[in-house]
Parts: C-alpha cells; sequence; structure tokens
C-alpha cells in the first residue's frame, strides 16, 4: 500500500447534527466575526424579542448554528473556561434548548386509520412533554451543579410545577424527569403499535395542551430561580420544514402566543414553511409580525465575509490530519489556487489547432487580415471576431488590440479593455471552449466559492471530492505539493454537479416537474452562453412573480424549488427591462454550472422572463425550444430604442 | 468491433474504478498504475481504444479482498464450520456446547501445502479470528496422531476438480495415512466443481465461506460480467486470450481455464485471467502475483554487502 | 444467552427440504422469482393448503390477465386467497390478514422473494404479535443478477421520485432518554438512500453494515462504491454479514447491541431481503428497536433478472 496516502479525507463526515458538544466547540467558526449576516447581530439570538426563523437549504450550518446557542455547549464551553454555568447564562442573558424531532418520528403522527386531530393532540401532549423534559434537565443540571439552592428547588420551584402538572405527592426532580420519560414512552409504544390495534390512545395520566408546558413551565423556572431571573427561554427549533401541515399550524400558534420572555428560534430550509395557518383556522402568522426572517444562502450575494469564513472552516478541517498539519498544507486557497487563470486555460484548450476560432466565425479573410486580428491568446483572438461580427474594422480591432496590450491610454483601449476584461472574458473562454469541444474547467477557490451558493456543505462536499480525486489520481502532487490539480478539481466539480441534479427527482412531490424544469433552464442558459455574439453574455438568471402564479401544483413546485435550493433567490426585485414591472430574480443553484457548462456568476443584467404559461413548457416539456428564447431577445433587442446605461448598449461597439 | 452505443466511456469505466480502489481495496490501486497496465494492450485484436475499454471493463469487474475481508472470510468460515458440527444432530441447547467441544478435541488443523504456502497464511488469521489454541494446529499430515478423529484441512482456493490440483495431490496422501479419519476442507473460496471432486473422490466435506458458480466464470454463458452485454463475451473472450497468451501461453485464462476475476491482498491466484496479474514477457501487471518458487533460489541479488 | 441451530438450506431440483404447508404467503409480480417456490412445490406435489397473495394495487394497475404478475393462477392445484393491499401502507393488508384466522400451531410459509420490506417487516409482526405464530418457514430467490444501466454500478436503482424516511409501521422502538442514537444501515446497492437516512436520523454513531459474503463475489463491492459518500466517513465503521443468512445478521446486530449499555438502535435495512428478514426477527424479539426506511413515491418495475437460488429458513418467533 502506498503509504503517502495514508491520511483521511479532511473533507469527509461532520454531520452538525451528529457532533457532541466537544466536536461543536472544536469546529465553531462564529460567523458574526465575519460579518455574515447584517440583519442579525449575535445579541438578538438571546435577546431579540422578535421569534427568528433561519433559513437555509441542507448543509447551510443552521444546525451548527442552533446547537452552539443551546445550553449543554454553552455549559460545556463555560466549564472549559472555569466559569459557573450561571455566568454563561448571565452574559448571554438567557439560555437555550434545542430540539431537533426526527422525520421518520414526526411522519409516525399520522395515517393508520387515525383521524387528524386526533393525531394532533397525541402530538401536542407528545411536544409538550419533550421540551418540558428538556427544562426540567436543564436546571437539575444547574441544581447537581450546586448553582440553584436546595429551598429555592424544594420550597419554590418544585411545588408549583406539581401544581401545574398535576401531581399531587411530593417527588424530587429527577423523580418528575422519570415520570415524563414514563409517559413520552407511552406515546411511542401507541405508534408504534396502533398499525395493528386500532384502538383510542389513552394515557395513564392527563393530556397536556398546548403552551401548558411550553411556556407555563419557564413562567415558573423565570419567576421562582433566581439564576433565571429577568431571563430569556429561548426555544431552538430545528428542521421546522419537516413538521408535516398540523404539526406546523400547532407550533404556528406557539409562534404567535409566545411570552415576552420565551422566543423561538426556528431552523428551516427556504420555503419551509408548509403553513402560515394556525391552529384557530382563520388566523395566519405573518414575517414581520410573528416572526423575522435571517437567510443562510444570502451570505454570497452579500460581502467577502464568506469567503473568510470558508477559509476558517477549512483551515480547522485541515488541520485535524497531523499529515496536512505538518506539512502546513491547511490553507485552502493555497491547495485550490485562489483564482481561475482563463487566458491559460484557453491557451491549452487551443494547443495545436490555432485556426479553429477564426474559422468558425466563418470570416473570409486574407492571410494579412488574419495576421492583424491574431493573437497568442485565444480569447482576443475571439474577441476580436466578434468585433468583426459586429462591424467593427480590422483596422480599429487591430489598433485598439494593440493600444490595450501596450498600455496607451486610448479610447479605443479603454473599450478594448471594457469588453475583454470586464464584460466579456469568461464568456469568451465558454464560446472557446464549446468551439474546441472541450469541458470548461471549474476549480480554485473563488470558483468553488462562487459554486458552493452561499452553501457551507456544498463548497466542503467540493473539496472533499477534489481531495478524494487527487488522492487517487496524483497524491504525490497532493501530498508533497500541497496542491490539486485543476483537472482533478473541475473533475469532482462536475461529478457533484451531476450528482446533485441527480437528485432532483427525488424531491417530494414536485421532483419530476422541478428536474425538467432545471433541465430545460440549464440547456436555455447554455444556448444562451453559446450565441456567437454573446448579446447577452453569462446569462444564467431568469424573472417571474410566484406569488402571482395561478395554477396551485406550478407554484408549489416553485417554491419546492426554493425550498431544496434548487433554485435561488437574489435579493431584492428588478426590472428585466426598464418598461417591465418589477419581478423576483432567480438562478439556478450554481452547483449546476458544470454539468450546463455555464457562467456561476451572476452579473446582474440580463433576465429571461418567464410567464406562467412557459412556466408550464419548462415544467412539461421534455425539452424546450430555446430559439424561441433566443429570437424573442433578438426582437425586443433591435425594437426597442437605445439608452445609455440599457443592456442594448452591447451593440453599440 | 464496434461497441453497443450505450458502452460506457473510459472516463465512466475509470470513475467506477476509482471509487472501487478507494472504498473497497484500500487504495491499492492508483490511476497512474492502470494507465501502466493499459500500456499493454497495444491493438493487436481489435482498435487500441476499445482495447483500452475492455480492458478497463474486465477490471471494473475485478474483484478484490482486502485484509478486513479476508479475517472476516475467516469468521465466515469458523461459523460455518461450527454449524456444520451441530446441524442436524437434533441437539438440545444445553448440549450443543459439549458437542463442539468434543469435536474440536479430537481435531487438529493443518494446511495442504508447506508451511509457506497460502493455507499456511490463512491459518494464521484463522486462529486468530476465532482465538483458537495453537495445540489444534499440526504442521504435517504425516504428524497427525491416533487420538485426532477430525483432520481440517484449510486453504484460501479450491477451485481445481482434478488430479491436477494441490488439493488432490494431498489428499491422495493424506487418505493413504489416514483412511478412517473425517477430513474437512476449510476453504475461503471455493466452486462446485471442486466440493463434488473431492467429496466423491476422497470424502472430503468441503465448507467453503464463498462458493462459486457459473456466473463467476468471466466468459461462460451465465457469466455476470456480460449480462448487461451478452455480445460482447466472446469478443472479449478472443482479446483476454490473445494478450493472456503473450504472458501465460500455456493458460491464457488462468490455471485450468479458470477464467476467474478475483484476487486477495497478498496475492492473486493463478485461476484468475492472466492480463491482470502476468508479469513475464514484459507484461505489466495491475494486481501482484507471487509465484511459488519450487526450486532453489539464488538467495543473493546484487548486493556488495552481507 | 439461549443458543439456537439455525436452519438455512438451499432449494434444489432434487432437494427434499420442502414440506407441506398449511399457509403460504407471498406477493405476485412479474419477475419469474415471485413464484419460484410455488414452482417448486407444483413440481414436487408437495401440500399447501391455502396460498395467500398479497397483490399490490399499484403493480396491477394496466396489468392484463395474461400479463406475468398473475402467473401463479396458473399453479390451479392450490387454494388462493388474494388480498389487495396498497404498496405504501403495509396496514392496509390488515382486515385481510386477520379474515384468515391463522392458529398458532399453523405451519406457515412466507415467501419474501417479491414482498416490499414494509410488507414483510409487518406482516411478521402480525403473525407473531396477532397470530402468536411460533415459527415460520421462510423462502427466498436471489436474483441472478441485477440491472445496471450502461453496466455501471452507480446508476442503480429500486425506486424513482421522491423519498419519505420512515418509521415501518409497528417498528417505532424507544427511545430512553440520555440514549445514544445508534444508526445500523445494511447497506444496499441504491446510493444515495443511505446518505439520506444518516442525515435524517442524525445518529450519535453510525454502522455500516455490507453484505459480505455476497450473492455473488463482485456485489461486496458495488454496495461499497454507491454508498461511497457514506462509507468514505471517517466516522464510519463497516462490518460485514453474510448477504444470504438472516442469522448471521441477527448475531451481528446483538453483537452491536451489547457493545454499550444505554442505546437507541436504528435499523435501516437497504441491503438483501435476507438481511432484512435477520433485522426483522431481531427487531421482533427487540421491541426498543427502530425499523426506518425509505418509502419511495413509486418502485420500479424492474431492476433485477431472472432467479438464481431458492433458500429456505425456518424462523423461531420468540
Amino acid at each position: 500500500m502506498n503509504d503517502l496516502y495514508n491520511y483521511s479525507n479532511p473533507f469527509s463526515g461532520v454531520n452538525a447534527v451528529q457532533l457532541d458538544i466537544d466536536s461543536i466547540l472544536d469546529y465553531w467558526c462564529n460567523p458574526f466575526m465575519y460579518d455574515l449576516y447584517s440583519e442579525i447581530k449575535e445579541a438578538d439570538i438571546y435577546s431579540d424579542v422578535m421569534n427568528i426563523v433561519f433559513m437555509g437549504g441542507r448543509s447551510t450550518g443552521k444546525s451548527m448554528f442552533l446547537r452552539y446557542w443551546s445550553y449543554p455547549v454553552q455549559f460545556k464551553n463555560a466549564k472549559n473556561n472555569n466559569q459557573k454555568l450561571s455566568k454563561s447564562i448571565a452574559d448571554k442573558n438567557g439560555i437555550g434548548f434545542y430540539f431537533r424531532i426526527d422525520g421518520p418520528i414526526l411522519r409516525s403522527f399520522q395515517g393508520k386509520g387515525i383521524s387528524e386531530e386526533t393525531w394532533s393532540s397525541i402530538f401536542i401532549h407528545y411536544f409538550e412533554l419533550i421540551i418540558g423534559r428538556e427544562y426540567f434537565e436543564a436546571v437539575n443540571c444547574l441544581y447537581e451543579e450546586g448553582e440553584i439552592q436546595d429551598n429555592e428547588m424544594n420550597e419554590i420551584f418544585l411545588p408549583k410545577i406539581l401544581a401545574l402538572i398535576g401531581i399531587n405527592n411530593q417527588i424530587s426532580l429527577q423523580e418528575l424527569i422519570d415520570d415524563f420519560d414514563r409517559r413520552i414512552r407511552e406515546i411511542d409504544l401507541y405508534r408504534g403499535n396502533v398499525a395493528f390495534f386500532k384502538e383510542p390512545f389513552k394515557p395513564e395520566d392527563r393530556g397536556f395542551q398546548s403552551q401548558m408546558l411550553s411556556f407555563g413551565i419557564p413562567e415558573i423556572i423565570i419567576s421562582s430561580l433566581e439564576v433565571f431571573h429577568g431571563k430569556n427561554i429561548i426555544l431552538l427549533l430545528d428542521e421546522f420544514e419537516n413538521f408535516v401541515n398540523y404539526q406546523q399550524t400547532v407550533i404556528n400558534t406557539l409562534l404567535r402566543f409566545s411570552k415576552p420572555n420565551i422566543k423561538f428560534r426556528l431552523g428551516m430550509r427556504l420555503e419551509g414553511f408548509r403553513t402560515y395557518q394556525m391552529m384557530a383556522d382563520e388566523d395566519f402568522i405573518k414575517e414581520g409580525r410573528e416572526y423575522r426572517k435571517v437567510v443562510f444562502e444570502e451570505v454570497i450575494n452579500k460581502n467577502r465575509g464568506y469567503h473568510q469564513f470558508l477559509i476558517e472552516i477549512c483551515k480547522k478541517r485541515l488541520e485535524s490530519i497531523p499529515l496536512l498539519k505538518s506539512k502546513g498544507f491547511t490553507d485552502i486557497q493555497k491547495i485550490l489556487s485562489d483564482k481561475e487563470d482563463l487566458e491559460q486555460e484557453a491557451i491549452e484548450i487551443a494547443r495545436g489547432q490555432p485556426d479553429k476560432i477564426i474559422n468558425f466565425f466563418n470570416k473570409k479573410l486574407s492571410k494579412v487580415e488574419i495576421s492583424k486580428i491574431r493573437s497568442d491568446n485565444p480569447l482576443m483572438e475571439a474577441l476580436n471576431c466578434l468585433w468583426l461580427l459586429r462591424g467593427v474594422s480590422i483596422d480599429t480591432v487591430q489598433k485598439s488590440m494593440n493600444d490595450y496590450l501596450n498600455n496607451v491610454k486610448s479610447p479605443d483601449a479603454l473599450k478594448y479593455s471594457r469588453d475583454y476584461v470586464d464584460k466579456y472574458k469568461l464568456s469568451l473562454l465558454i464560446l472557446t471552449c464549446s468551439i474546441y469541444r472541450k469541458n470548461k474547467q471549474y476549480y480554485s477557490f473563488n470558483t468553488f466559492s462562487f459554486l458552493s451558493s452561499g452553501i457551507v456543505g456544498h463548497f466542503i462536499e467540493l473539496c472533499r471530492r477534489s481531495f478524494a480525486i487527487a488522492g487517487w489520481g496524483d497524491n504525490e502532487t497532493l501530498l508533497n505539493d500541497g496542491i490539486i490539480s485543476k483537472e482533478h478539481q473541475s473533475k469532482a466539480a462536475r461529478d457533484f454537479s451531476l450528482a446533485e441534479k441527480q437528485q432532483i427527482s427525488r424531491i417530494e412531490t414536485y421532483g419530476g416537474l422541478i428536474a425538467k424544469f432545471v433541465d430545460n433552464m440549464g440547456n436555455l442558459f447554455r444556448d444562451f452562453h453559446l450565441d456567437i455574439k454573446i448579446r447577452y453574455p453569462e446569462t444564467n438568471q431568469f424573472a417571474i412573480n410566484i406569488d402571482s402564479i395561478s395554477d396551485l401544483q406550478l407554484k408549489e413546485a416553485m417554491k419546492s424549488a426554493i425550498k431544496w435550493s434548487v433554485i435561488q433567490r437574489k435579493p431584492g426585485m428588478q426590472r428585466t427591462a426598464p418598461s417591465e414591472n418589477l419581478q423576483d430574480t432567480y438562478t439556478l443553484n450554481r452547483i449546476f454550472s458544470p454539468i450546463f457548462q455555464i457562467s456561476y456568476r451572476t452579473r446582474g443584467g440580463k433576465s429571461i422572463r418567464l410567464s406562467e404559461k412557459s412556466l408550464i413548457m419548462f415544467m412539461h416539456d421534455d425539452k424546450v425550444d430555446s430559439s424561441k428564447y433566443l429570437n424573442e431577445e433578438k426582437k425586443g433587442l433591435e425594437n426597442k430604442p437605445k439608452k445609455p446605461g440599457d443592456s442594448l448598449d452591447l451593440f453599440s461597439v | 468491433m464496434n461497441l453497443p452505443d450505450n458502452f460506457p466511456t473510459e472516463e465512466e469505466l475509470l470513475n467506477i474504478i476509482m471509487h472501487t480502489a478507494t472504498t473497497a481495496w484500500n487504495n491499492e490501486l492508483y490511476e497512474k498504475d492502470i494507465e501502466s497496465w493499459l500500456k499493454n494492450f497495444t491493438g493487436d485484436v481489435y482498435p487500441i481504444d476499445i482495447e483500452r475499454l475492455l480492458a478497463l471493463w474486465l477490471l471494473t469487474h475485478f474483484t478484490y479482498y482486502n485484509k478486513s475481508e479476508v479475517t472476516h472470510l475467516c469468521k465466515v468460515l469458523f461459523n460455518d464450520l461450527i454449524h456444520h458440527i451441530v446441524k442436524d444432530k437434533g441437539l438440545i441447547s444445553s448440549k450443543i456446547k459439549e458437542t463442539i467441544d468434543d469435536f474440536f478435541a479430537e481435531s487438529n488443523i493443518i494446511s495442504p501445502g508447506s508451511t509457506s504456502d497460502s493455507g499456511g497464511f490463512i491459518a494464521y488469521f484463522f486462529r486468530q479470528e476465532n482465538d483458537l489454541p495453537t495445540k489444534l494446529f499440526n504442521f504435517s499430515v504425516e504428524n497427525i496422531g491416533d487420538q485426532v478423529k477430525n483432520l481440517l484441512i484449510i486453504d484460501d482456493v479450491t477451485l481445481t476438480a482434478n488430479h491436477f490440483g494441490q488439493a488432490s495431490t494431498f489428499f491422495t496422501k493424506a487418505r493413504k495415512l489416514h483412511p478412517k479419519k473425517n477430513f474437512l476442507m476449510l476453504t475461503l473460496v471455493a466452486n462446485a466443481e471442486a466440493i463434488t471432486f473431492l467429496k466423491e473422490k476422497f470424502d472430503v466435506q468441503v465448507i467453503s465461506a464463498i462458493t462459486l458458480d457459473k456466473r463467476d466464470k468471466c466468459f461462460s454463458e451465465d457469466s455476470d460480467i456480460f449480462s448487461s452485454f451478452p455480445d460482447l463475451r466472446s469478443q472479449t473472450k478472443k482479446f483476454a486470450e490473445h494478450y493472456g497468451a503473450k504472458t501465460q501461453p500455456l493458460s491464457k485464462l488462468g490455471y485450468m481455464d479458470g477464467q476467474y476475476t478475483f484476487g486477495f491482498f497478498y496475492n492473486t491466484p493463478d485461476n484468475t485471467l492472466p492480463i491482470f496479474w502476468g508479469k513475464t514477457n514484459n507484461w505489466v501487471p495491475v494486481l501482484k502475483r507471487y509465484h511459488k518458487n519450487y526450486y532453489k533460489s539464488n538467495y543473493l541479488i546484487n548486493e556488495r554487502f552481507i | 444467552m439461549k443458543k439456537t441451530i439455525y436452519h438455512m438450506e438451499l432449494l434444489n431440483d432434487t432437494s427434499m427440504g420442502l414440506q407441506v404447508l398449511d399457509y403460504l404467503i407471498l406477493s405476485s409480480g412479474s419477475d419469474t422469482r415471485a413464484c419460484e417456490v410455488l414452482k417448486k412445490y407444483a413440481s414436487q406435489g408437495i401440500v399447501i393448503k391455502t396460498v395467500v397473495i398479497i397483490n399490490y394495487r399499484e403493480r396491477l394497475l394496466d396489468s392484463k390477465y395474461t400479463d406475468n404478475i398473475f402467473s401463479y393462477k396458473s399453479y390451479s392445484s392450490f387454494n388462493t386467497k388474494e388480498i389487495e393491499c396498497d404498496i405504501k401502507d403495509p396496514s392496509s393488508s390488515l382486515q385481510g390478514l386477520l379474515d384468515i384466522e391463522f392458529k398458532p400451531e399453523s405451519i406457515i410459509g412466507v415467501d419474501i422473494s417479491y414482498l416490499t420490506k414494509p410488507h414483510l417487516f409487518f406482516i411478521l409482526k402480525l403473525l407473531k404479535q396477532r397470530f402468536l405464530i411460533r415459527k415460520l418457514i421462510v423462502f427466498y430467490t436471489e436474483p441472478k443478477t441485477y440491472l445496471f444501466t450502461k453496466g455501471l454500478f452507480d446508476t442503480f436503482k429500486t425506486s424513482s421520485g421522491p423519498l419519505s424516511i420512515s418509521e415501518i409501521q409497528g417498528f417505532s422502538g424507544q427511545r430512553e432518554r440520555g440514549a445514544k442514537t445508534i444508526l445500523i444501515i445494511l447497506l444496499g446497492f441504491d446510493g444515495g438512500l443511505s446518505k439520506e437516512i444518516n442525515e435524517d436520523v442524525s445518529p450519535n454513531q453510525t454502522f455500516v453494515i455490507n453484505g459480505f459474503p455476497s450473492y455473488s463475489p463482485k456485489f461486496k463491492d458495488i454496495s461499497l462504491i454507491t454508498n461511497e459518500k457514506l462509507v468514505s466517513d471517517k466516522n464510519i465503521s463497516v462490518r460485514y454479514s453474510r448477504a444470504n443468512s438472516p442469522f448471521e445478521i441477527y448475531n451481528l446486530l446483538q453483537e452491536i447491541k451489547s457493545l454499550e449499555k444505554n442505546v437507541f438502535i436504528n435499523i435501516a435495512p437497504l441491503g438483501t431481503k435476507p438481511m432484512a428478514l435477520g433485522a426483522c426477527l431481531f427487531a421482533l424479539h427487540n421491541p426498543e428497536v427502530r425499523i426506518i426506511y425509505p418509502l419511495p413515491d413509486t418502485y420500479e418495475s424492474k431492476y433485477t433478472d431472472l432467479s438464481w437460488n431458492t433458500w429456505q429458513y425456518v424462523l423461531p418467533m420468540n
């Protein structure tokens, strides 16, 4: 066996929900230090009087984030720093309780011939017990550490609690916890047997109604125990999207009626709300009133803090592998290289076949004319051809290029620079790849950051695959030089892109429609990228008003696509053209860029306008005719008047 | 020759091999090893690109048993042996242990070849994995005492169903020495023909952790390897025979026409296609095989200091 | 601990292992495996008093009378009782099975070759819990081959569309407070399922069990390849259990359970049916164990081809 590979992939494993407390503390990177979220400060976690909903796709870091603020982690942190547990409560001004009920349990509270109303009562009872038990465990923890006095516990707290629950005899807190265990077991047993014995649920003791324990116990905690006086109780409820409809109405009602010192911090996917209804049918919760939203996936659109955040996360992982740490290979930017080198990529693609670009543009040029627009840089050569196609004279093209290359400060050079550097370089490379029938390569830290679309887990997966492929294909370069080749990175990106695309059909209910939509939209973007005139460079966004869609299935499918991060909404509404109405603009998750060979950046500018009618086609047809859209855009360009700053400036070269 | 339109590409096949090598083969194989091996195929039979695809296709179907799998097979073998001892006897629960203890009290374990053969190697793992006492093991069939009623012979591969195989040679001798003893052959891998042969010829009960059948012979009509592309079977056989003959002229598809596609972390059996393991005539193998050296060797190579 | 000598027999055309049955429960299907046991009984002239056919409505849709799915009808020497039910809801077969009134001393055979796993679990628990059956004869016919698109192992799919990761009805288990959650995944060929389940359950520790020795040598690699992402997780250890033996997996599950005291065991039987059978028996003997399964929207109509070995197992229900 080759000993050089005798190390494990630094990016494998580590699901935040599975991590033990020490690992959470080890892997924690405080996002507030990187200023990732403008809508929220660290102090808001415990102090904000509004409920907060953290929204983001899988692997965006929500679970890690929520678990960090929970009392077991905070208490451990306090102990590690030789502090009293009560100090962490005092410092934070509150205490957090993390809950996650896995999907299989939640889904077991339905069907089997039992009505939803009955299941709702059982679920509420179960939920209240789960939360109540967690409260008791935290109090018990403080009590065992000596931070709650005996008299507080036995003479003030416990009597009130026992009265609330309806237990007449004096029992200790530990016995109360055991009693709650028994009640929860009762429900588990019922869930397991109801399919065989279709009988009603008859608990040995009373059932608990909503809010009775979830709000009742904290009120007693805050009023009875000094350590909690004036402090906030924060309920950190994760994976809310797994709750079925009626279960969400239960929680929605709690959001509405949450108390001043008792607040929710929900973690869920985008569009994770299946319903905004409350238990009283006629009422709904509303963003801004019952909760405010913090979106985890928008970071890529916001600021450079995301890059630093990724570097820091990767550093911790790389340092956990002794071999890599000893060799100093802990900077992911160096391992992947910081940015792509588009020119070098083009030169490698075109090697040995210099005439292909000119032949592709089908320009009947003399040898002298060719020599004027020829360049060692295929991208410049392609740009020169593009200018010729747009009617610019050969001499102007030559002068502009030479002025640019020689740093001459002329208007021609400026124009050339603007087009080459600012507007078209990536588009030219994608077109060049197509001309040479080669794949565009997706590599570098910068590219992977974009491809990850604000989802940390995607970035980690890209790194994992890159390490795995490099380890097999060229582990000597990896372990001797600390570098992963762009070919290996690109393969990792393509493989992951394909894997994610294949997973789309697994999305509940609307997977098939979304898969077709992505295929058609991706291929349409691809066709725009292959436009010989590059009329709309790097077109990879579309505009639609989802809320105004009348067909419920289409609307829900689009929402589901958002929920599963297949499409991502750009912040702020935009007009696709000056005369158009404001619409929401969306991109495909950038992770799909490698499979469609399109740009991963979002430049602004052109968006494909989607009507409800066209959405039907995109979701049902096997292949949408893209020429219709390309011609539409072309017609639109020809008919509309040109204004400064308009996208039509493309033709004013 | 044309491959079907839906035949996988080289990239797809390499992808499978990469995942296999990294998840199941303990990284025993790297891309550069495969590239070196593929250079063996020089377009003698079909165009080079097709030969490369066929070679990769065969390699994706190779089964390699890593160390933890081999040790697991030793455990499986032992469990099968225990089951064999107690089954069909109508024993009650309390009698099971006694029956097993009695069996081993009258048993010896040996390997059919010399101490340095693979049987001895497997015996070591067999003892370790099952925490067996060393006194259970004997070094030679000539050393077995009268008190031993059960002779357990352990080996890794038992695939030859005729008198040319090592097992046959061993049992011919063993039966002469111990005509009345109960012989049990414990083998990691066997095929149905060898099992039947040993039973009929030598009254040996074979217990095998893995029993190969018709699906496992690469070019048989029932071969699993060509279930997706049955039309390629005979053409690929021609390819394997041609290149197999380059490195092993007398057994171009493996010893006794084995046509197998498996190997162990410590060695590849010669029943396996030689295109995988051959080393002679400048053939570059993709998986290693260590031949038995039956003659005295040069004990010194080119060392300066002794 | 109680010790039982297991009974597992390979049935071939000449074997004498078949015994008279009061009932044989099986599922209809278009694959030859669905009726392989019935065929063996018919060819040897051994009596089955009643054959209980589980017909999944979804499989019957658009089927004509002459389709293979109805090939069980050609064995007219047996009395049959057909129970129609939903493939997604095992409890939909409850009333049909309750009507049969099995007796504890009945000799019951179950051919699990074409039953879905959720139904397999449900039926076995029903027979044990409601009918107090003490022993079952279980049959399983291996497929000769699995179907891979382009022959590539990572293309294998048993289902399409969305998955709902759910507790199998009747196997919700019981989690004690403070118990460490363990997830034991019996690996199958359908990649992606194991990862989904691991993320949904999010256990404290995951064990992965590969069916090895497998039906055919290469299969042991295929399950690792298709579950590459999970298997390459440095925190996860891979163990092995014979793919065609329910008893070996039972012993292994017993061993894992004994490693620590306060554990909540979750099992995801994604692997072979015999392994699922072993997991089912283990869960029946250990009711605190939870069984998790990815219920698909649509089962693929065909992902195996032809029949190979048929096994008979004698299952002690207590």
